[in-house]
């Protein structure tokens, strides 16, 4: 009787603790850190993303339909990534997604301008669409900037006047050179100045060799700093090769100084550029070289008067690898750059790195990607937290996907 | 007065012996016959030489039971404890669940009785059956950030052996050991990114230890029913998963690929537990039984390692795939065998106060 009540005693104490011991809460981590999908039918290819201050993000990218009409895909989701709202830009054309901005100024303060480039009539030729959403994901309006052939806008920036500076390349459709004749032209770079009410107030065009392109403009309190790449002959080069271009315009004075980065019979294409919390720049793009084709991810540091360049270099690892977008870390003088790792066969993994601006030295790196997929990279961000969102497109078995990856600062989820 | 006894008791083996070859040439039958007719004319002395050669060779495993029967109540009233002990430890051995009866026996056999048991301390079993797996969801987790993203699961049927021991604490108390073997398998429908439907087969090998208590009801009858309820380690051995994804565009068939099928061991937890409880049925085919049981495992542990939900090359980079955290919960049916393993044995504490209800029974 008393081996009765004790194997009841005993029975009751270990269900006691085994239901005690029920998992009916996971941790929370899936929340924090997470890859999220983006898109409907089709294909979605991502592009820009950006962060509000309440910790929410706009991501755009370019949606191709079953038809293959290419339209223009804006994504907003909450901190968790769940998506809030999404709204796609139908025009009449094919459209393709290049940049997002928050307008602080002006009528349109809050909204966020979208830039796009819409296929024109004439065969391989752009113009450059401005689009106004509202927060809340209505589109407002929008206008058509057609100032040249064909233009093709590389990224936007909201000046404190409350005009945009817009950069890119113009598209040549008569490549003979007029300038350097027996040298192809096929584009140039422009910069246009638009209104806050969207009006063309100015527009530059230039470029003698084969290629240029302006890629971003950083408006500072004395200066516009404007990044870009040619191959026209720079310094000592004698050779046509692209190279990063730095130009920094005085406000004050109107004087102009140009610098430029890049290896000799190399050719390297400026992707981005980001100035750290201690002042100093970064510049990210893919270096070619033009005879044995190889790839890499190509960086240069840039003092903080953006004057001259401290130190350039290729990035080690990935062996093959394209430059995409970089941002500066909370943490002093690094950088965050996020580009293409390319392996064999031509197939791409998202590659992250945290780079030094000091010495370019590469302190963190990972790769994302699935090993028979084509996976690459769009932007990178560090948000105040430390947390690191990177915006991608995933190759999915049988369809693109953008994708938002959320990790924390040492890479991991 | 003990000398004159085992005297007896070794003249009544003697004449067992010398008496063989008779029994040979008569049906055990008649032989069990003849000496039940010896007892009721009371002639004691002669019922063991008649009974042997059916003893040593030929009598079934029933009239072995009333054989021996015969014997015990023949050397109670030849007052022979020792034979009759023995003949009685002889009467359990043919049929271990033997009870005797005051409506049937004299009481002499049931007092006696009341000295003896056969009940075994252990039993083994064997066992064989389907499952399936209902999923108990901890978190949902997709892997599609947009809205009304829709998540089932489906259940898919496995299969399970196992072999197990009872602990007999009493008649009706049993603890349980087995060691269990279990293939189970679940699908998981998601549909996303406006219609896209990706199936989640996850295929399951398990090596379970449940540890329980069993109670049986009804112990005299051919047919016991039964409960039971315990607590399982359950061990993940081996996880293997496929994706299929159907790309369903509007105004388009249906893209269609799959995924090979790979391991999953790595985003699976290796040591889950669980509380099980069933309920059962035992019918008695000789002194085994037959049984078939049905039995809910209701799992403690989330399946899903959590720090392994994403990875740089994770089927959430590669297939879009991402785990819920989940308890995986198991319903099976069996059927099986149980070997008692009998022991027919003199007690060390005799209980009579039942002889004297079931004679006052009978009285009323």
């Amino acid at each position: 009787m008393m081996r009765n009540k004790l194997l009841g005693l005993l029975l009751f104490a270990l269900s006691f603790s085994a239901l005690l011991s029920c998992e009916t809460d996971g941790p929370d981590d899936y929340k924090d850190h997470f890859v999220k999908y983006y898109g409907g039918d089709g294909d979605q290819e991502s592009k820009d993303l950006l962060v509000n201050d309440d910790g929410t993000v706009v991501m755009l990218g370019t949606s191709t339909e079953t038809t293959g009409k290419k339209n223009v895909l804006v994504v907003k989701a909450d901190v968790e990534g769940k998506q809030l709202w999404s709204l796609k830009l139908v025009g009449p054309t094919d459209e393709m997604a290049q940049d997002v901005e928050k307008i602080s100024t002006g009528p349109d303060a809050g909204n966020y301008l979208i830039v796009s480039n819409a296929e024109k009539s004439v065969a391989d030729s752009l113009a450059i669409r401005l689009t106004i959403v509202s927060e809340t994901g209505d589109s407002l309006k929008s206008f058509l900037i057609d100032r040249y052939e064909s233009q093709e806008a590389k990224s936007i920036t909201i000046l404190s006047t409350g005009q945009y500076y817009l950069t890119g390349k113009v598209k040549n459709v008569d490549t003979l050179n007029v300038e350097l004749p027996g040298v192809i032209d096929l584009e140039d770079s422009f910069d246009m100045i638009i209104g806050s009410d969207f009006s063309l107030v100015s527009s530059d065009r230039f470029g003698k060799s084969t290629v240029a392109s302006g890629v971003k403009i950083l408006d500072r309190s004395n200066s516009i700093n404007y990044a870009l790449y040619t191959d026209e002959f720079i310094g000592a080069d004698g050779v046509y090769e692209s190279n990063f271009v730095f130009r920094r315009y005085n406000k004050v004075t109107n004087d102009k100084e140009s610098f430029y980065s890049g290896s000799p019979r190399m050719n390297e294409y400026l992707a981005d550029i980001d100035q750290s919390l201690t002042g100093i720049f970064l510049a990210v793009g893919t270096q070619i070289d033009p005879n044995t084709k190889s790839t890499k991810v190509y960086v240069t540091s840039i003092n903080s008067s953006f004057i001259s360049v401290n130190t350039e270099a290729t990035v080690a690892s990935p062996n093959q690898g394209e430059g995409v977008a970089t941002c500066a870390a909370i943490d002093g003088n690094f950088f965050w750059v996020v580009g293409n790792e390319i392996r064999s066969g031509g197939l791409r993994n998202i590659w992250l790195g945290k780079l030094d601006g000091t010495d370019l030295s590469t302190v963190f790196s990972r790769t994302f990607g699935g090993p028979s997929n084509d996976d690459t990279a769009s932007k990178v961000l560090q948000l105040d937290n430390g947390d690191v969102l990177i915006l991608g497109t995933m190759e999915l078995v049988n369809q693109k996907k953008m994708a938002l990856i959320k990790i924390k600062a040492n890479g991991s989820f | 007065m003990r000398f004159y006894k085992s005297l007896l008791s070794g003249l009544l083996l003697i004449s067992v012996i010398h008496t063989g070859s008779f029994a040979q040439t008569t049906s055990c039958e008649a032989q069990l016959s003849a000496a039940t007719a010896e007892f009721e004319a009371g002639r004691f002395y002669g019922i063991p030489s008649m009974l042997k050669p059916c003893i040593d060779n030929g009598f079934t495993r029933e009239q072995r039971q009333r054989a021996f029967l015969l014997l015990t109540q023949a050397y109670l009233l030849l007052d022979d404890p020792i034979g009759a002990d023995n003949s009685y430890l002889e009467v359990l051995r043919a049929n271990p669940e033997f009870l005797a009866d005051t409506a049937r026996d004299q009481i002499d056999v049931v007092y006696l009785s009341k000295r003896f048991t056969a009940s075994p301390i252990f039993s083994l079993s064997g066992r064989i059956g389907g499952n399936f797996s209902p999923i108990s969801v901890i978190s949902t987790i997709n892997s599609s950030g947009e809205q009304g993203v829709d998540n089932k699961y489906k259940l898919r049927f496995g299969w399970q052996a196992a072999v197990g021991v009872d602990w007999h604490l009493s008649e009706r108390i049993a603890v349980t050991a087995e060691l269990n073997y279990a293939f189970t398998s679940y699908r998981k429908d998601q549909v996303k990114f406006n219609n896209d439907l990706e199936q989640f087969t996850d295929k399951q090998n398990w090596i379970s230890v449940p540890l329980g208590v069993k109670y049986s009801f009804f112990v005299r009858e051919r047919i016991r029913p039964y409960v039971f309820g315990g607590y399982a380690f359950n061990f993940l051995f081996s996880d293997k998963g496929q994706i299929k994804i159907f790309k369903r565009d509007a105004g388009e068939g249906s893209l269609d690929e799959s995924s090979p099928e790979f391991s999953f061991n790595s985003y699976r937890t290796k040591l889950n537990t669980s509380l099980f409880l069933g309920i059962g049925a035992k019918y008695k085919v000789g002194i085994d039984f037959l049984f078939a049981e049905i039995r809910y495992n209701a799992g403690l542990t989330n399946v899903v390692k959590p720090t392994t939900t994403y990875g740089s090359t994770s089927p959430a980079i590669e297939y879009g795939h991402v785990d819920d955290y989940f308890r995986i919960n198991n319903f099976s049916i069996s059927v099986g065998y149980v070997k008692p393993l009998y022991k027919p044995r003199k007690l060390k504490h005799i209980r009579t106060k039942s002889v004297l209800k079931g004679i006052k029974k009978q009285g009323t």
